[in-house]
Parts: C-alpha cells; structure tokens; sequence
C-alpha cells in the first residue's frame, strides 16, 4: 500500500516535470511566431493585428535574400573545408594511438570552448594586412577556428566505434585505396558524417561576434541583419528572420534527433 | 609510409589551421596587449593596459560581473539538468517524446533564445500581457525589470534555456547506461531515496556534469551576443566591455581592450587544465 502511494507519487512528480520542460521549451517560440505575423501589437493585448508585412518584406527585399545567400554560402563552404580537414584528423585521433596524442586532443578542443574574442580581435591586424579583412574568405578562416574541433570532436567517436578490418577485406579483394575509400569506408560512417555536417554548418551559421570583428558591415550574414532589425525595434521583421534562422536546427532536430544524444555541440 | 608519423601526417592540416589562426590569434592579441602597435607607430613593450585595466573599478565590476553571469546559468542549468535527467531516467510512456523535448534547444543558436526571452520578458512583454489578463500587472512598469536590468535575469534565462538541455542530455545517458542497475542494487539493499542520489547516481552523473559544465562556464563567461541583447546599461560583460575599447575610434584604448580579452582567455584556460588535472586524478583513483 505504502509502495503504491510512493510509485503514485513518482509518477505525479514525473508528470508536473514533463509539463514544465514542454512550456519551458515551446513557449518561447509563441511570442516570435506571433510577433512574425503582426503589424502593430499593443499592450496589454495578446493577439496583434494581423499582418503579412514581415512575410513579404523577407521574401522580397534584396538585402534579406543577399545575406540570406552569403550566410547559406559561408557555412556551406566552411562545412566542406572542415570535413576535408577534420576527417583524417578525426580517423587518426579515433584509432591510431602515438605519443603526444592527449596534447593534440586537447589542442584541437580548446578552440571550441575558449571565447575567441581574443583570437579574432588578435588576428585582425593579420587579416588587414593579408587583405583578408572585410572579406568573404576572411571569414570563412574565422569561422574555421570553432567549426573544426566540433567536426574534429564528432568524427573521432565516429571512428572510435569504427572497425577497420572491412577495408582490409576489400582491400584483399582487390579494391584499390581510392576505390575502399569511397565504397567502404565512406558510407560506412555516412550517417555520422552528415550528423557532423549538420552540426558544423549550424555553429558556423549561428556566428555573430567573429563575422562582425573579421567581416565587418561587407558580410552581413542572416545573425548580423537580425541584430539590426532587432537594435531597430522591427520586433515583426525580427521575428520571420528568427525563424528562418532557426531552420537548419529544426532540420537536424527532426532529421537525426536520433544521434543527437552523441553529439558533442553545445 | 612510416607507420609512426602516419597519424600526425593526417593531423596536420588541422594543426595548421590551430596553430595558426587560434594560437597565432591568441599571441597577436598578447602581443598588442603589451601596447606593440606598429599601426599607430608604437613599438614600446609594457604592461600599461594591465595596470589601467586593473585599476579601473569599471573593469572589476565587469568582471564580477561577468563571474555572477558563468557561475550563477551554470550552477542553476545543473540543478535543473539533474532534476529533469532524473525524472526522464527510467521507461516510461511517452519517454521518446520527452527526450525530443528535452534535447531540442540543443541545436537552436543562441541568439534565438536570446530573442524569445526579451520578446517573452520585457516589461511590455508576452508574460507580462498574460499577468496583466489575470490582473497581476496593471500597466508595464509594475512587472518586474528582468531584461535590460543590472540584475543580469534575462541573460541568465537565456543562458539556462541553452545550458540544461546540454548538461542534462549527457547527465541522462549516463544515468540509463550505469545508474539504474547500481541503483536497484543499493535498493534492494535498504538503500533510501536520498542515499541512493547522495551516493549512488550524484557519483555516477558526475564526469558528465563536470565535462559539460565547464563548457557551459567558459561560454557564459566569454558571451557577448546574449548580454549584448538582454542585459542592462551597467555594469556590462567583459566581452562587451572589450568590445566597445576595441570599437573605439582611437586606437590608444586597443591594448587594453587586448588585455581584456587576454584576462578572459587565461581564466577560462586555467579552469580547464584544473577540470583536466581533476579528471586524470579520478581516473587513477577508481
């Protein structure tokens, strides 16, 4: 009896929780969509008129669809060049064992975890100098310092639980490098590889700080236009940019919610 | 290939890139904070910036500050992450459900946190609207300061909104994986509630919160976009602080804008040795 009214307790706490982490997590979106879909919105009043105003300026204005593009262009390359240089980073990290390997591993992480307020406003000079300030590619080099540990850091537990012993098969069948490279191993770890991906695009994608120091007001990616309109009260247009913003999160959140427990992004 | 320079072969070009834009970055930063500025012809070497940084009460309290900030999202994100991991351990109906919740703010950037607790937070807004419809708040002003106050509220909400999911997600996994047969057993061997959290799962969630939470310590300590949108007018964050020097059409203030950031770096680097050294230490103990 006693054991049954503590189970019914459990589960009544276990209820008040759930409901609690649900409006703790949703709500917040609430105010964004609606203020996305207003034209005024008083208070006290909860509901604002109504209006397609934002929907329409974010889908028309060039300067929107602009930096659209350059933010969809800077992560994707960042993304690209990262996974070419994380993977054997990653491969020998994950399965080879050598002496300084700690060291590296802590090199390679500390990127993404110290503030790198230091490194962009330190770079700087370098950048103007190279001619890489104020340009696209200059920040994409910024963007690279936190993007690779996190693909470096996501690859390497892909490769931890990666055997080998199926390249050497192919390999004994015949397959060239190239050839087990890409039959074998690649889409062996496929899966852990697009999950990486996702995840180095969105941290590149979500950058306000470095793209502001490196970049300046010449590469105004979608976080930088937000902040604008958001300095500028445009609560409305500022709202429909959250949400377009938000997007390549919601992909991986209802693509590969699965893997998602493994990550190591925060 | 030689078998032994085989990996670092595959490492390099990621060393390339670390050494030099994270660690170049770094020295360059060290190097203007020592007043070494060509640009502006200056090519004395001195600790100036540390000496005016240090003794600007301005830049103390930002500090303090910015310390009230890391430690008080992280402390509070782990009660939090423990509470829900906690709850969310064992099956139960609707578990997927709720795991997808719980780990959805995961990849959400930061900035949109930030925007959803000031659109949710102001004094003219969403909570406030719903305090006023249940007649708690009668005009803007009586709801309380919580964004763009000194209180740092809103910057702390925002933060924790991101921190929990992250702290408690890898806190759960570890709780499903080892916690619940260690737990049954001390049960089953008279074991209370509270002993069997006190000394059964607090040190099993351990290694994930310490490894988590000194991430979630580093960026509360170093964020500039979050307290930039939320917080008040003074006193600032380091970050912002540094920022605004940096900004600053006369160049004379970059060097100790430079030592700022250089302050920044060296307290987050040494938390993280400490948290290594920890770490190794457990790991020869058990």
């Amino acid at each position: 009896m006693r054991n049954q009214n503590i189970n019914k307790q459990r589960h009544l706490s276990r209820k008040t929780i759930l409901i609690l982490l649900f409006i703790w997590t949703f709500v917040p979106f609430i105010p964004i969509l609606i203020w996305s879909f207003s034209l005024r919105w008083n208070y006290p009043s909860l509901i604002p008129e109504f209006s397609l105003r934002a929907w329409k300026y974010i889908f028309t204005q060039k300067e929107i669809i602009t930096s659209l593009t350059k933010s969809i262009l800077i992560s994707s390359i960042v993304t690209v060049l990262s996974l070419l240089i994380g993977l054997p980073a990653a491969r020998a990290l994950g399965m080879y064992h050598f002496k300084g390997k700690k060291l590296v591993s802590l090199l390679v992480s500390l990127p993404a975890i110290v503030p790198l307020l230091a490194v962009a406003m330190g770079i700087q000079v370098v950048f103007i100098k190279l001619g890489l300030s104020n340009s696209i590619t200059g920040v994409i080099l910024i963007h690279l310092v936190p993007v690779m540990p996190y693909m470096i850091m996501n690859l390497q537990s892909v490769f931890e639980g990666y055997n080998p012993e199926i390249e050497q098969q192919a390999r004994v069948l015949g397959a060239n490098a190239l050839i087990t490279f890409c039959k074998v191993t690649i889409p062996t770890i496929l899966p852990g590889i697009i999950v990486a991906c996702l995840f180095s695009f969105v941290v590149s994608w979500s950058q306000y700080l470095l793209t502001l120091i490196i970049g300046g007001a010449t590469t105004k990616t979608l976080p930088l236009l937000l902040f604008a309109f958001l300095n500028s009260g445009d609560y409305a247009i500022g709202g429909a940019v959250c949400i377009v913003f938000v997007l390549p999160a919601l992909i991986i959140l209802f693509g590969s919610s699965k893997y998602l427990a493994g990550s190591k992004t925060m | 290939m030689d078998e032994k320079s085989r990996p670092w072969l595959m490492l390099l070009p990621a060393l390339l890139i670390i050494v030099f834009l994270f660690l170049g970055g770094l020295v360059f930063c060290l190097v203007q904070s020592f007043n070494y500025q060509p640009i502006i012809g200056s090519y004395t070497v001195n600790l100036d910036a540390y000496a005016s940084i240090f003794t600007d009460k301005a830049f103390l309290l930002s500090l303090v500050y910015s310390l009230y900030i890391a430690f008080g999202s992280t402390l509070l994100s782990i009660i939090l992450a423990v509470v829900t991991a906690m709850a969310l351990r064992k099956t139960f109906i609707g578990k997927g459900l709720a795991v997808f919740t719980f780990q959805f703010p995961i990849p959400i950037p930061h900035i949109v946190s930030g925007v959803a607790i000031l659109m949710l937070f102001t004094q003219s807004g969403f909570i406030s609207r719903i305090f006023n419809m249940m007649q708690l708040v009668d005009k803007p002003s009586d709801f309380p300061e919580l964004v763009y106050s000194n209180n740092g509220v809103g910057i702390l909400l925002a933060l924790i909104w991101k921190f929990m999911p992250f702290i408690g997600i890898s806190v759960l996994a570890l709780l499903q994986t080892t916690g619940l047969a260690y737990e049954d057993q001390a049960a089953s061997l008279g074991a209370n509630a509270w002993q069997r959290f006190r000394y059964i799962l607090l040190p099993i969630m351990k290694p994930a919160i310490l490894s988590t939470s000194i991430l979630t310590f580093a960026y509360a300590f170093g964020a500039y976009e979050l307290p930039f949108l939320l917080g008040g007018v003074y006193p600032k964050t380091l970050a912002i602080i540094a920022f605004e020097k940096y900004n600053n059409v006369d160049l004379s203030y970059r060097p100790q804008s430079m030592a700022m950031s250089i302050v920044i770096t060296i307290i987050v680097v040494s938390l993280i040795l400490l948290y290594r050294k920890m770490a190794v230490k457990n790991e020869v103990s058990s």
